[in-house]
């Protein structure tokens, strides 16, 4: 099963309806629960897509990758309240998706074979097309990227840039780069460029809104923080962090969950987005612009940070946050994954087994 | 809504936000899911700074300089409303 809870206003979350909502909401696919398994979510400002393992891609509110070629700008675009099949063709055939990530209007697919396609709208640079190329009505292939001899080992993205690491363990990277996110100088890039100042073989990159997290082999511990310092993101950075299992990046703080369910956290925190003091062991994590979820190893499913939409779940309260501490969340059967975007929230469950009840 | 420094989100360069020309506003992303608006007269005015998201309580505070706004005469193609001065009109009728 998959539910939802947050935002709603275009649809994003896929309940058939545009209402925000406070308590996670079935969201109703055609198609059996199997599918969900492993499944991915990742969301821009106002869509959301939904990654099966079996490589197919969905989407859900606003209608980025089905566009007209008569619209003349988003505010043309229209909105579907649920999921629609996002089809990526080479011409022939349609493409298996290995990955996909997405800035505030557009997306970005990664195929099996390591080709890379962009649709949507961004204005500095997020489509990767090139100097001036905003727009795009259907997925398009990348050309020349990645490199010969390469494939993409981590895809990332955030509001304003992506991110790749190859397995080469180089970082590229594109959109607003005007921060340093994607290297010096800092500007935009409008085509997938080298993001220099990174002194180790990267085998992760997670985005926030004007940083980028490259991380190296979990066992060196190596890592770097480019961009902005709001906040302390860089400054307040470990100087490496050994045995990690998983990063994540909210638009201004940025999460490391160690092997030991540990979970380090720095950077923003006015509306309590770093979660509480006294957090359980965390088994999965998900991080979303201003606020998080944490599947903890006791089977409790948390949510903390800027909750005005609903998306930390009911009773968060008049001031919309959960600072200093942390809101629980009911839902039922085992939690298998977790999705986070702008001020939305997804849970993916599965029946428990025999033992696991 | 009252500025409390509290709903100031963050603080962003006008070098980062978008300019709609049909509707004459500047916008950037908000976390909600919406976005922060501020309009070009008001930034022309210095009435505000303030960028406002109509689905949350946050808010932005734009960082701009008011002669790197776009110049009325500099806008091409784009609808606009000209406002004469009693002088210019009285000039127009005198050759009419």
């Amino acid at each position: 099963m998959l539910y939802a809870l947050g935002s709603n206003g275009r649809g994003q979350l896929g309940l058939g309806h545009y209402d925000d909502v406070a308590q996670p909401t079935e969201v109703a696919l055609n198609s059996p629960t199997s599918t969900l398994e492993r499944a991915k979510i990742a969301a821009g400002g106002n869509h959301t897509l939904l990654l099966l393992a079996t490589g197919e891609v969905y989407a859900t509110g606003l209608d980025v990758h089905h566009r007209s070629a008569h619209d003349q700008s988003l505010a043309d675009t229209s909105t579907t309240s649920t999921y629609k099949r996002v089809q990526v063709t080479n011409g022939e055939q349609s493409v298996q998706i290995k990955f996909c990530s997405a800035t505030w209007s557009a997306s970005t697919f990664v195929t099996a074979d390591d080709s890379v396609y962009v649709c949507g709208n961004g204005a500095s640079g997020e489509l990767g097309l090139g100097l001036g190329v905003s727009d795009t009505t259907t997925p398009i292939v990348l050309n020349s990227f990645p490199p010969a001899d390469t494939t993409i080992v981590s895809l990332a993205a955030c509001m304003g840039h992506t991110a790749v690491v190859l397995s080469t363990g180089e970082v590229y990277g594109w959109g607003n780069g005007r921060k340093g996110q994607l290297g010096l100088p800092p500007q935009r890039r409008w085509s997938p460029c080298r993001i220099e100042g990174v002194p180790f073989k990267a085998v992760r990159a997670v985005c926030g809104r004007e940083f980028t997290v490259i991380a190296g082999d979990p066992e060196e511990g190596k890592f770097v923080v480019l961009g902005s310092n709001k906040c302390r993101v860089k400054s307040g950075a470990p100087a490496s962090i050994t045995g990690w299992k998983d990063i994540a990046a909210s638009w201004g703080s940025i999460f490391v969950l160690l092997d030991s369910g540990r979970l380090l956290a720095w950077g923003r925190d006015d509306h309590g987005q770093l979660g509480p003091p006294n957090l359980d062991s965390v088994e999965l994590f998900a991080a979303g612009s201003e606020h998080a979820l944490a599947y903890t190893g006791a089977g409790k499913l948390r949510a903390w940070g800027w909750g005005e939409h609903g998306n930390c779940g009911p009773g968060v309260g008049t001031e919309s946050d959960t600072k200093g501490r942390c809101n629980g969340i009911e839902v039922e059967g085992l939690v298998v994954g977790l999705g986070a975007g702008c001020a939305t929230s997804w849970v993916f469950t599965k029946a428990p087994t025999n033992d696991e009840s | 809504m009252a500025t409390s420094e509290e709903n100031i989100y963050d603080e962003i360069e006008i070098e980062d936000m978008t300019y709609d020309s049909t509707l004459q506003i500047y916008h950037y992303p908000c976390p909600c899911g919406d976005r922060f608006e501020i309009s070009l007269d008001d930034l022309r005015d210095g009435e505000t700074d303030i960028g406002i998201c109509p689905s949350c309580s946050l808010q932005i505070r734009v960082i701009y300089e008011v002669d790197d706004l776009p110049k009325p005469e500099s806008e091409q193609g784009k609808r606009e409303a000209v406002t004469m001065s009693d002088q210019q009109v009285a000039s127009l009728a005198a050759v009419a």
